[in-house]
């Protein structure tokens, strides 16, 4: 791959993220009610107690450029201010403890999905018609059209509540087993039904998605030319369609990242997953901006990197692309 | 390697087998035609009945041979040469009564796993450039190479030494060779396209109308390359293509086809000089000839029928000018002329004084031994 394609890309991604933060600041602005009396709490403030207030946080200031360069200046060093919910704590620190939990959950989750959905869908579009296909391809629509917590609620009842299997919610145990291998085993437990939930999600959707791309990629000439080669039909699939297929299905993975942090929210809520999806719910009903703030700079930075590494990938897979 | 002599393609069968770097295949009859295809029947199934795309189509190949196959589109010249190997859409079956013998071993029962023995090996197909014949993400050399290492088992080094050797033979350059599919020009991937086809070192090559959407140039100095490595390597090639003066320029022998018929098949020089059936007639008519102060070009009144539901009788019947009450109701008897020209019309049946016979007669005595050395009484010995 040629620096310039990479150096390009690079570029796209921070300019990206400068207009995220541009707007992280502008969007938070523009919302009703001012901060001051959030912060105060109290509707009989006096003016010099405002003013104070005021004064502390900087929103004496004008907006532009003191406060929008204060701003960039700190977003610039990570910090993002205090929380408003949890008092003595900045939005770092309480963003940092939650993003642990989510990438294992989102992370695995995604992993696992692209592993089986892109196998799934690949084999029914190729054997269209077939046990697979029909079966499959049923199973992923109605997976595919499920909130996660509709599937996440049926798997505590019988596996959880019904069978006693798994634990029905959190990431450990109180007073939990000891050691590396016995927390492991504990975190294991809880992990199962939350991932299975967000697996079983995706596969749906990245089987369906895999297998229209596959079916349109079979009737590309060259397939022909791979069946013409006398290529077993194994081969055709995994060295000439696959890999054509394979494109369109990056970006659309990269895409789906934002929403699957966003989607994770009600998978989060169902375990009571301490993640981000939770602390999201417990900001908002707290009206804690700045983590919320933190949490959409969070995301939105993510989202940007997460398409950066599609195009990435896509240069590497796609030789068309790589000028 | 020996000039193959052009006038009987027959004569260099023995240097053409013996060049082979290869096995024959187990069952194969060494003493039977390369290719005899008899009533080839393709039929397309859809949901208002079955396409008859090609409809009892015979015709022989011999080793060397350039057998040239004309026609207006959708006539099945395609799926005529796309059933050698029995590469077609899914909808698409290859009737029972049907038979393609290569070596004298018939193809058509074969089951897929069995077939893909023999394609690229013995039939390998040059596909149009400009369409995406090449797999855009794989880079050329591999492309080539690919079925050399999992067709013929060779090592990944030798396979690609093999498939630098082809590219060098069509005139690719070697510092070329690690180019993707995009970066070469549209003659250049044709050429990468002959050079795939020629990795197994195959019996046959089909040419489906490789030079189609090239320039004029371009297009000449591929055939130019096609008919030099037919000679060098002594390949029978079987070429489609509506341009009728590649086949005069390129080919041993012309098959008209017309609606999934076989309408007039014979010696280029016979088939273009003195055209017999009306349809050969008017299509040659309809193409530009610069010997000829012809202003204008002939046009065919109408189109091709309707193959779900084809005339009774001749299938050129309502387009001909000189269709008599018979050719809607009789569908004509191939007749062979003692030139050797094969020609389905009416108008030769009733007057047939200088045919030799119907179809059945074209297949040589070779035929019956063929028949006796049937793959099956051979594996048996």
């Amino acid at each position: 791959m040629s620096g310039h394609f990479l150096g390009r890309k690079l570029g796209q991604a921070a300019v990206t993220i400068v207009a995220i933060v541009l707007l992280n600041f502008v969007l938070f602005r523009l919302m009703p009610g001012s901060p001051d009396r959030i912060l105060l709490r109290n509707p009989n403030a006096t003016p010099e107690a405002i003013a104070a207030i005021r004064e502390r946080w900087g929103l004496d200031k004008p907006l532009f450029p003191d406060q929008l360069v204060d701003y960039i200046a700190a977003t610039a060093r990570f910090d993002l201010g205090d929380s408003f919910k949890f008092r003595g704590q900045t939005v770092g620190d309480v963003i940092l403890d939650r993003v642990g939990p989510t990438v294992l959950l989102v992370g695995l989750g995604e992993l696992i999905s692209v592993i089986v959905g892109l196998a799934i869908g690949a084999y029914a579009g190729w054997k269209r018609g077939g046990v697979v296909d029909r079966v499959g391809s049923s199973v992923s629509l109605v997976l595919y059209s499920m909130p996660y917590f509709v599937i996440g609620m049926p798997l505590i009842v019988i596996l959880a509540a019904g069978l006693g299997w798994f634990p029905t919610s959190g990431m450990q145990d109180v007073g939990a087993e000891t050691g590396f291998v016995g927390g492991l085993v504990d975190l294991a437990r809880h992990l199962a039904l939350p991932l299975l939930t967000v697996s079983l999600g995706l596969i749906g959707q990245y089987s369906i998605l895999m297998r229209s791309a596959i079916i349109e990629t079979r009737s590309e000439d060259y397939i022909t030319t791979a069946r013409a080669k006398g290529l077993p039909d194994g081969r055709v699939l995994r060295r000439h369609a696959f890999p054509n297929a394979l494109l369109p299905m990056v970006t659309l993975i990269a895409i789906n990242f934002g929403y699957v942090i966003a989607g994770a929210i009600t998978a989060e809520i169902v375990f009571s997953w301490p993640g981000l999806g939770t602390l999201t719910i417990t900001a908002l009903s707290a009206r804690d901006y700045p983590v919320l703030q933190g949490i959409f700079l969070l995301v939105a930075i993510s989202v940007v990197i997460a398409n950066l590494l599609a195009d990435l990938v896509y240069g590497v897979l796609d030789p068309r692309v790589r000028v | 390697m020996s000039d193959p002599a052009m006038s009987d393609p027959r004569d260099d069968a023995v240097p053409v087998r013996g060049r082979r770097q290869w096995d024959l295949p187990k069952q194969a009859d060494p003493t039977a035609p390369l290719l005899e295809v008899r009533d080839l029947r393709t039929h397309f199934k859809l949901d208002r009945g079955w396409v008859k795309a090609v409809d009892g189509v015979s015709f022989n190949l011999a080793d060397g041979e350039a057998l040239g196959l004309a026609g207006e589109s959708g006539c099945g010249k395609t799926t005529t040469a796309l059933s050698m190997v029995r590469l077609l859409p899914e909808n698409g079956r290859i009737r029972k009564g049907s038979s393609i013998k290569l070596f004298g071993i018939d193809l058509v029962p074969k089951t897929e796993r069995q077939l893909q023995r023999y394609r690229w090996r013995e039939i390998s197909i040059v596909f149009q450039g400009a369409m995406n014949a090449l797999n855009p993400v794989i880079r050329v050399r591999d492309q080539i190479a690919e079925p050399v290492r999992v067709r013929l088992g060779q090592s990944e080094t030798s396979s690609r030494k093999r498939a630098l050797e082809l590219l060098d033979l069509v005139g690719i350059p070697s510092r070329r060779s690690d180019a993707y599919p995009h970066e070469l020009s549209g003659g250049m991937r044709q050429r990468a396209i002959i050079a795939m086809a020629l990795a197994c070192d195959p019996a046959i090559v089909i040419g489906d109308e490789p030079t189609t959407a090239l320039d004029a140039m371009v297009q000449a100095q591929i055939l130019q390359l096609l008919e030099q490595l037919r000679r060098d390597l002594g390949l029978s090639l079987m070429l489609i293509t509506h341009d009728l003066s590649v086949i005069a320029e390129t080919c041993d022998r012309a098959l008209i086809m017309y609606a999934g018929k076989v309408a007039e098949e014979g010696p280029v020089s016979r088939v273009f000089t003195a055209a017999r059936h009306p349809y050969t007639q008017k299509l040659l008519g309809a193409f530009p000839n610069i010997r000829s102060d012809r202003r204008t070009l002939e046009v065919i009144p109408g189109s091709p029928p309707d193959l779900l539901n084809p005339p009774p009788g001749c299938r050129f019947a309502p387009r001909c000018q000189y269709v008599m009450p018979i050719c809607s109701e009789v569908v004509p008897p191939e007749i062979t002329f003692d030139d050797g020209v094969r020609v389905a019309c009416h108008l030769y049946t009733t007057a047939s004084e200088g045919a030799i016979g119907s179809q059945t007669t074209t297949v040589e005595p070779t035929a019956a031994t063929a028949a006796a050395a049937s793959p099956a009484s051979r594996a048996s010995a």
